[in-house]
């Protein structure tokens, strides 16, 4: 009987050690997780911080030629924030873009347009704000495009297209190529560049309908929400971009 | 161990204060939002307690159940029913272990098995994967050569055997014969399988499906079947290849070795896909890659033109 009740003692004991050796284990690997989580948002403020103000040296000579053409897609609830999208094309003008697109789904900044402009202008000869970011550039050429230039445009293309060439009465099934594509799509107004790069400001990682046909090997980078963007993210997404080398398919 | 652990914080008797206890689990299962998991989906250290889980609880084949689908932090209703994944970076892999590029490839065909194999324990319909496209013509000839005499025929001989229902996309008129036979072997015969339906996109591009869908378009019209004002975006949408799919358009597109573009795939269908970019290269991608990925994909918010869901 008193083995029984040692065997009893023991096993209760160990039962109870386990539990809070287990109970330890499981406490050190989620405090290692939230430790490191932290660790690596620290180490993102602080480079960001870093390169705004410019003290790190290896993100000041981007070789902004390589971005001939930029383009910016904004969830369109974030887009009615105009101050910001703003702010974001002060930003880009101040680091040598020319030519920006700008995307919202429901063509929020289309509507804008005119108020975008206006702000642009307005700032043209003076100094950004707060920084010494020096002055925007004379001429900063912007394209604003929503759903409507995306999907129903290559219909209207597509419409475009029969209308012109496969509607008499030649026989034989109609031969169209992308290049016919193509040319249908300016022949309707739609054409645009292909974009070099595409940054994303929402929360969804993806680019809400930008034009199908425009972004065959644009580079997609989600930037996070509107709200929340940092100079130093978007120097950081550009300088990554210029070092990138492309093969297109080779 | 590790199945002790999650049992042991979801215990009632257990001696933890029932907010540390949740807070935990919430973590465990992944549904709190860690800010920087958000920037960079597939964190080492993520996968290093994911692979270390494995090893020591082997998951079976087959689909997976709901407790077991929580317990790895995925919900089953979350789930995205078509992945599309760009399987990038075979020839670096073998460049860096000094080998050719056909073993490369080889070693992708074995990732890709694998892939299909997770995506029917997990739960998800479709998996397309972009095996050629239109520009790969112009790699070196001997490379070409292989993908299309001995490769890609290897593939789907292996694939059928798999059990699970096939279809390759893509303009099929350029391709070699062989090849030509083997796809339409491999269509007819598992036309009928149920569960996972794998696409092989093969000398593909989306431009190309665009096109091609407008030129039957064109036949529908010039043959009167269909009048010029009823052209718009969803009849587009009913002529491409993805037509036949149960999920024609991606929910989740994952592309591996690092780079941030969908490199002509899917063009049309991938408007409102999730992206998952991973740093790895094809060859490297495991169980634990793709399950950070699904989870990514759980944590964020959907948006379908406007429509929150």
């Amino acid at each position: 009987m008193d083995l029984g009740n040692e065997v009893q003692k023991i096993l209760t004991w160990t039962s109870v050690c386990g539990n809070f050796g287990l109970h330890l284990v499981w406490l050190f690997l989620h405090l290692i997780i939230n430790v490191w989580y932290s660790v690596l948002g620290i180490a993102r403020k602080v480079e960001n911080t870093l390169i705004s103000s410019g003290l790190l040296k290896s993100y000041h000579a981007i070789n902004i030629s390589k971005v001939r053409y930029l383009a910016v897609v904004i969830e369109s609830e974030e887009a009615r924030q105009t101050s910001k999208v703003l702010e974001l094309l002060h930003w880009l003008a101040s680091i040598g873009i020319k030519s920006i697109c700008l995307y919202d789904r429901e063509g929020v900044l289309k509507k804008s347009q005119e108020a975008i402009i206006e702000g642009l202008n307005k700032s043209q000869e003076s100094i950004i704000e707060g920084s010494d970011r020096g002055t925007l550039p004379e001429h900063v050429d912007l394209e604003f495009v929503s759903f409507a230039d995306s999907k129903p445009a290559v219909a209207k293309a597509a419409n475009f297209l029969f209308v012109k060439h496969y509607a008499s009465t030649k026989p034989g099934k109609p031969n169209i190529t992308e290049s016919d594509m193509s040319e249908a799509l300016q022949a309707a107004g739609y054409e645009g560049r292909e974009p070099d790069l595409l940054l994303v400001y929402g929360p969804v990682r993806c680019h809400m309908g930008f034009p199908a046909w425009r972004i065959r090997y644009t580079e997609i980078v989600h930037m996070g929400p509107l709200k929340s963007m940092k100079f130093g993210s978007l120097i950081k997404a550009i300088h990554k971009f210029t070092k990138v080398h492309q093969n297109y398919g080779q | 161990m590790c199945s002790l652990l999650p049992k042991y914080l979801r215990s009632k008797t257990t001696t933890l204060p029932p907010q540390l206890r949740r807070y935990l689990l919430l973590r465990v299962t992944g549904d709190i939002e860690s800010p920087s998991l958000l920037k960079n989906p597939i964190m080492p250290l993520s996968n290093t307690i994911l692979m270390f889980r494995r090893q020591f609880c082997k998951l079976p084949f087959g689909v997976v159940s709901k407790e077991e689908l929580l317990r790895e932090g995925l919900q089953p209703e979350l789930m995205p029913k078509h992945v599309a994944i760009i399987p990038d970076g075979n020839r670096r892999w073998a460049k860096e272990r000094g080998l050719s590029p056909e073993k490369g490839h080889e070693a992708g065909k074995k990732v890709l098995g694998d892939l299909c194999r997770y995506c029917s324990k997990w739960g998800v319909k479709v998996l397309s994967a972009y095996a050629f496209s239109t520009e790969n013509w112009s790699r070196p000839k001997a490379e070409v050569t292989f993908l299309m005499t001995s490769y890609f025929e290897g593939l789907i001989h292996d694939f059928m055997r798999y059990g699970m229902k096939m279809s390759i996309i893509g303009d099929k008129s350029n391709l070699p014969n062989s090849l030509k036979e083997a796809i339409n072997i491999a269509e007819e015969t598992t036309k009928d399988n149920t569960g996972l339906h794998f696409v092989a996109a093969l000398n593909y591009g989306g431009r190309y499906d665009i096109t091609q869908a407008t030129k039957k378009i064109a036949t529908k019209v010039k043959d009167g079947v269909i009048q010029l004002e009823e052209i718009n975006d969803k009849l587009i949408d009913q002529e491409l290849e993805t037509k036949y799919l149960e999920y024609p358009n991606p929910d989740l597109l994952i592309r591996t070795s690092g780079e941030l573009r969908i490199s002509n795939y899917m063009l049309w269908q991938l408007a409102y896909s999730e992206f998952c970019f991973v740093d790895k290269l094809f060859p490297e991608l495991d169980e634990a890659d793709f399950v950070a990925a699904l989870r990514s994909f759980q944590r964020r918010q959907r948006s379908y033109g406007g429509n929150k869901i």
